[in-house]
């Protein structure tokens, strides 16, 4: 057993570190308060290569291995969360079912502006009436002589806003059930695409969140995403990822509640001393760090099973599972160490502690994994 | 062009520091190390300097098997190749700069650039010494750099002065810190970086001149006082410092 | 023993601080013999040999030679020069030339050994040089002047010139700000975290009738012009009051600032070397304790 990171995995997080810490995390309190990433930083992303992340070099990406993805939205989300998630949904959600299932010409096509950032990723699974339940999606195709038309509505569509390239999912029959259930690729400025409104959210308010009518939108032949039917496959596979992704946001915003709660444990004074010499702070400093490296350790196994091609189902769903309570502990133990200043919306832990709240949620829920987890559970 | 850029693995100053039991330096476990500051101009100069003119970037190192993480930063900076002298001997000045010496004196470089100083011991010697043992022009403490066939440099002098110079190559310049913005190293240089020639040799180090007595954390005489509490009790004590001595 | 002392020229001008290497000189108990390299309006006051050059303002290759040539002559025990962009370019140059060991940025002599400070000021060590002879540059400020009487006895020494071209000085851009003669110095450092927060230091500044200071990594920021720097490349500033927010106290500003009359400092850090030349640390998130004194004062 290794548990340490090799060269490559240290400087990119370095990297990656310094860059979010500089550019990214100066503008996280406007991000929220404004509702939107400025949008100067998302080719600042692009220079860094960071869209590309572990897509292969041969197909436009970075050629990361998965591992040192994981550490790069780690190292953004505790910059700024809504950040983190741009470029999590956009790798985890937007390329990988591409370059899993995808075409020699449509990695070219879709992929590689993709992996520059000329075109932002995004996902189009979940249904007003579909969210856990995928099988039930109402949204209809209709196999035409040289299209598909696909007619429905899309919701909760993480980056949706910037109208880039999404993986959308459908069915030809409804009554199939999962086996009616096809994937395609959509760029979103196509004709029949509408966007009905970004969603107004408690946290992560830099994130997009947004909700399409989709009205007889004609998608050439050749963006069919895997063979017909195979959507439902194409949806667990990504899904599986992008949870990792997701425990790696949920680390970044622990990580940074921790790292504040830290620096004012050691500036507060109370009682003629620093409040961190008081126990009671200790122990929910202690406990944090536990829940942390906790979550971490399992995030990275699952970033790492993924990496050497292993069944991480399981696993990544534990991780999700850890990270996002691992989050909400550590927010919520920060916010109070904090006090009235961790109430106040000068200080940054109220944003954290909102931010944190979508890790137990988006992704699959956590009730969501320990379904994953039990089901796994019968197998063995 | 044949370019030469050299770099240390320095502590990160955010660290504590503690003596080691040698008591001539620190103790290393759970520092963590990252390429000198200065020295990330340096790279950036020699990488600008590259990619103006063609030819060829070589990044060396003297220090433990840690640094090579450093020489990787430079390789995906945008340096060809790696030269990491394995040394784990903490080195004077003038030994890193003989064991640097030993190695390239043969390449033939026309540049080579340094950081003016290292963030631990700032002595400010190995560039100079270098340029000195090759009997080459060498300048120090350059904010501003151009190169046209011949370089042309402004030093930083005290008070905001710079003096402006013109040398012939070959030549060596040490970086001072705002010579140049220090590219992020992208990520797929990063992955590519891995694939860049890196040697590792070893190389006897020369006696050291120096003999260090004794190495100790700063005494605290003269100490300030401390003005520790509640916000508002700190805030009265200023005022009233302030008051005693007529300044508001 | 004897030590030879380089004085630096500046715009025709000798350096003020030869009257600390004297200083040093005499606190060690030292012979001295001074070289200076270029003309100069005004000989310095002091008893001894003053050797003078006809060299350029910086010319490294032929100052090198006159040293060498004057060391010869008088065979001193070391060869001092202060830590300045001066000094610390010639200094490896002679230390090379010599076989000599070098000691750079001294801040203290104590029976035979040189003081440094390392890692930022988190360390120190002394280190004397194993042959016994050494160069030397010391740090700006760190030793006392000496009192300027006496007058040297004069001799005229020349080399060629080096293969460096000398094009001039750049000036720096005309500004009204001139630190050196502020009253009072409210200074931000990298604690303050971002430009942003630069604002509550103006303000307190301001109430204070103080002028704006800065740190180095506040400048490189960008954050504020370079007329706002203190520190060795900066301005040297002895100001009544010295407030720094957010200094944790790298060498080079120390030596800017620490003969400031009243230094208080604003540090979270009550162990950051800035407390080593200030009267007071307020240890404070300087984001909380900064509005709140402004208030105060304005009261």
């Amino acid at each position: 057993m290794d548990f340490g990171l090799n060269e490559e995995q240290k400087l990119v997080q370095a990297t990656v570190r310094q860059m979010a810490q500089e550019q990214v995390r100066p503008k996280a309190a406007a991000t929220d308060k404004n509702h939107a990433i400025p949008p100067e930083t998302l080719p600042q992303l692009a220079e860094l290569g960071l869209w590309g992340s572990y897509i292969p070099e041969e197909d436009g990406g970075s050629g990361l291995d998965y591992l040192s993805y994981i550490l790069s939205v780690e190292a953004l989300s505790a910059a700024c969360a809504s950040t983190g998630v741009l470029l999590a949904a956009h790798a985890s959600l937007g390329c990988d079912p591409i370059h899993r299932s995808g075409t020699k010409e449509q990695k070219a096509k879709w992929l590689a502006p993709l992996c520059k950032g000329e075109k932002i990723g995004c996902f189009l699974l979940t249904e007003p009436g579909a969210g856990s339940d995928v099988a039930s999606l109402k949204t209809r195709y209709l196999e035409q002589d040289d299209h598909y038309e696909l007619t429905g509505s899309k919701q909760f569509i993480t980056n949706g806003g910037y109208l880039g390239t999404g993986v959308v999912f459908a069915t030809s029959d409804p009554s199939l059930g999962h086996k009616g259930i096809s994937a395609f690729i959509l760029d979103l400025k196509s004709p029949g695409v509408t966007l009905l409104k970004n969603e107004e959210k408690m946290g992560i308010r830099g994130s997009f969140t947004s909700a399409f009518a989709l009205d007889q939108v004609k998608i050439p032949k050749d963006q069919l995403l895997g063979a017909p039917h195979q959507g439902f496959a194409i949806a667990m596979e990504t899904l599986d990822g992008g949870r990792i992704s997701i425990s790696a946001q949920a680390l970044g915003i622990a990580q940074e509640a921790l790292d504040l709660a830290l620096n004012y444990s050691t500036e507060r004074q109370q009682f003629g001393k620093p409040i961190g010499q008081f126990q009671a702070i200790r122990f929910k400093l202690a406990d944090m760090a536990a829940a942390l490296e906790s979550a971490r350790l399992m995030t990275y196994k699952a970033a790492w099973l993924k990496n050497q091609h292993q069944e991480s189902a399981q696993v990544s769903a534990m991780a999700k599972l850890l990270a996002s309570k691992a989050a909400q502990f550590c927010t919520d133990e920060a916010l109070q160490i904090h006090g009235g200043y961790g109430y106040s919306a000068e200080y940054p832990l109220e944003r954290l502690y909102r931010d944190a709240k979508i890790t137990e949620i988006y992704e699959g829920t956590s009730e969501i994994q320990r379904i994953v987890i039990a089901k796994g559970l019968e197998k063995g | 062009m044949k370019i030469l850029v050299c770099i240390k693995q320095v502590a990160d100053l955010e660290s504590r520091f503690q003596v080691a039991s040698g008591q001539t330096w620190f103790n290393e476990t759970d520092l963590a190390f990252r390429l000198n500051e200065y020295d990330e101009f340096a790279v950036e100069a020699a990488v600008q300097l590259k990619e103006q003119t063609g030819g060829d970037l070589t990044v060396i190192s003297v220090g433990p098997a840690r640094a090579s993480e450093a020489l990787k930063k430079a390789l995906a900076m945008g340096a060809d190749q790696a030269v990491h002298v394995l040394e784990d001997q903490q080195l004077e000045s003038f030994q890193t700069a003989q064991v640097i010496f030993e190695q390239i004196k043969a390449q033939g470089y026309d540049l080579i650039f340094t950081g003016m100083q290292s963030s631990d011991k700032g002595s400010g010697q190995v560039g100079l010494l270098l340029g000195e043992m090759l009997k080459i022009n060498s300048v120090s403490c350059v904010v501003a750099f151009k190169y046209d066939g011949r370089i042309e440099v402004e030093r930083e002098l005290e008070g905001g002065l710079r003096a402006k110079l013109k040398l012939a190559t070959p030549a060596l310049v040490t970086c001072q810190l705002g010579l140049n913005q220090p590219r992020y190293p992208t990520l797929p240089n990063i992955m590519k970086a891995k694939k860049k020639p890196k040697s590792e040799v070893t190389s006897p180090a020369p006696a050291s001149r120096l003999q260090v007595v004794a190495l100790g954390p700063p005494p605290k005489a003269g100490a300030a006082e401390l003005i520790e509490g509640d916000l508002l009790a700190q805030v009265s004590k200023v005022v009233a410092i302030l008051k005693e001595h007529k300044l508001a | 023993m004897k030590a030879l002392l380089i004085g630096e020229v500046l715009r025709g001008k000798l350096a003020p601080s030869l009257y600390e290497m004297l200083g040093f000189a005499s606190q060690a108990g030292l012979e001295s013999v001074v070289l200076v390299c270029a003309p100069i309006s005004t000989n310095p006051q002091f008893t001894g040999k003053l050797y003078q050059g006809d060299g350029g303002e910086y010319d490294p290759l032929s100052h090198k030679a006159m040293a060498l040539e004057v060391i010869a002559k008088e065979n001193p025990d070391l060869v001092v020069l202060m830590h300045s962009s001066y000094g610390w370019d010639l200094a490896p140059r002679l230390a090379m030339e010599l076989g000599w060991g070098q000691i750079s940025e001294a801040i203290a002599f104590d029976s035979g050994t040189f003081n440094q400070v390392l890692v930022g000021g988190k360390l120190r060590r002394s280190v004397k040089t194993v042959s016994g002879q050494a160069v030397v540059t010391l740090q700006s400020g760190a030793f006392s002047e000496a009192a300027p009487a006496g007058s040297p006895a004069l001799e005229s020494i020349s080399a060629l010139k080096g293969a460096i071209e000398w094009l001039g000085y750049v000036e720096k851009p005309a500004q009204d700000l001139d630190l050196t003669k502020a009253q009072k110095i409210v200074s931000a450092g990298r604690g303050i975290g971002k430009a942003d927060n630069l604002g509550m230091i103006q303000e307190l500044a301001q109430v204070l009738g103080a002028e704006l200071g800065a740190s180095r990594p506040v400048v490189d920021s960008g954050w504020v012009e370079h007329s706002h720097q203190v520190g060795s490349t900066g301005a040297t500033v002895t100001p009544e009051l010295y407030m720094a927010c957010g200094i944790s106290g790298a060498v080079q500003h120390l030596a800017g600032m620490k003969k400031s009359e009243l230094i208080i400092a604003i540090n979270k850090d009550k162990d950051a070397p800035i407390g080593e030349v200030a009267h007071y640390v307020v240890v404070a998130d300087l984001l909380q304790f900064v509005p709140a004194l402004t208030k105060a004062l304005k009261a």
